[in-house]
């Protein structure tokens, strides 16, 4: 029990895939030009994550080291294209917010990553509970990206007016540069409160 | 010696089995998917032309940037058209379902999906840009500011996208043009 709290609590804090461990970038900076979009994109991605942990956790003593990679990509991908597929079928709404995004979790290396430093080495549920963890935390941190863009870029927070109607919203903050400026704000903020702390 | 071939095996099992297993799912949601786009397609059309019995969907394959040309009917009185029609925008292709009505005015548009950039581009498939459109004579042209009767206002720093959308209503109006006679007479294949 102990290790699964661990997991989860290194997943959102202290080993958090955006903010520390710098993983997935491509979809942090496209994807969160609003909150919606990105817990979106976040929940998706941590759908993927538990699966290709859970799996690739069961066949770690199959899976020779030599190929692991190309097997993991395979095993990655075709979930991806499964909860694709399954979206557009049963939940269209859903896959019209995400339809772009979803090919995207497929060379996010967060996942790649954690299948290579987890899930191989581990057991199937603490792999699960990891692959959880993670994706809470890499789902909190692009909400907080997309808060602070949707607010400043928009004048919105979840395509609900939040600004006073005399608020001229900076549409650069959700164009590419705003990713940039806001990821290492906060970041910048982060990494002071943990200087401080040791 | 050995051992390559033995990874190759290996390799070959799973991408097998991931395959398999696609192939499978594929199977399974492919009718539903399509039976889903038709559904929203269908309901775009209706959005555009409310008044109509019978819908006849022909496929388009003489034209660059149209594919699909919805015809509809009253009885057997021709009561306007919707195309299917791809401008380029900032971001690539915009599909959109442009409504004409007899006389060859825009009934409106329907955006169905885009590229477009969020914030700037991304703002005509808000009512404010779209329902410029219904009543106008074509060709329509793009105005930055103060449109008179056949323009249409740009949206704020997307002038790009404004003229693609513009561009796909012309271009569906002329399509509509040479070949409404035909759909007149009720044989529209």
């Amino acid at each position: 029990m102990k290790t699964l709290l661990e997991r989860l609590k290194a997943g959102i804090l202290i080993d958090n895939p955006t903010f520390m461990q710098v993983l997935g970038m491509c979809p942090t900076l496209a994807v969160t030009t609003s909150a919606q979009n990105a817990v979106g994109m976040g929940l998706a991605t941590t759908a993927v994550l538990i699966c290709s942990n859970t799996v690739i956790s069961l066949l770690r003593k199959c899976i020779p080291s030599k190929i692991r990679i190309p097997a993991f990509v395979v095993i990655i991908a075709s979930f991806v294209t499964m909860i694709d597929l399954l979206l557009q079928a049963y939940i269209p709404a859903l896959h019209a917010q995400l339809g772009l995004f979803l090919p995207l979790i497929v060379v996010n290396c967060l996942i790649l990553g954690r299948a290579e430093a987890y899930a191989s080495k581990n057991k199937v549920i603490p792999s699960l509970f990891d692959g959880l963890g993670m994706g809470l935390g890499f789902t909190l941190a692009l909400t907080t990206i997309g808060t602070v863009r949707e607010i400043l870029g928009a004048g919105s927070l979840f395509g609900i007016s939040v600004m006073p109607a005399t608020y001229e919203p900076a549409i650069i903050m959700i164009l590419a540069p705003g990713a940039f400026f806001t990821l290492a704000i906060l970041m910048a903020i982060l990494n002071a409160i943990r200087a401080r702390k040791h | 010696m050995r051992e390559p071939l033995k990874l190759g095996a290996i390799l070959l099992v799973i991408t097998t089995i991931c395959a398999g297993l696609l192939g499978f799912i594929n199977n399974l949601t492919a009718p539903v998917i399509k039976l889903g786009r038709q559904e929203t397609q269908n309901q775009a059309v209706k959005k555009l032309l409310p008044d109509v019995e019978t819908v006849k969907e022909i496929e388009v394959t003489d034209q660059d940037k149209i594919t699909t040309a919805f015809i509809t009917y009253k009885g057997s009185d021709y009561t306007g058209s919707v195309i299917k029609v791809y401008p380029e925008g900032y971001g690539g292709s915009i599909e959109l379902l442009v409504g004409i009505l007899p006389e060859g005015k825009v009934a409106g548009i329907q955006v169905l999906s885009h590229q477009e950039t969020p914030g700037l581009g991304a703002n005509m498939d808000k009512e404010d840009f779209k329902e410029q459109f219904p009543g106008k004579q074509t060709p329509i042209v793009v105005n930055k500011m103060n449109p008179s009767e056949n323009e249409i206002m740009a949206i704020t720093g997307a002038t790009i996208t404004s003229k693609g959308v513009a561009d796909g209503v012309n271009l569906a109006a002329e399509y509509v043009q040479s070949h409404q006679e035909e759909w007149q007479k009720g044989d529209a294949q």
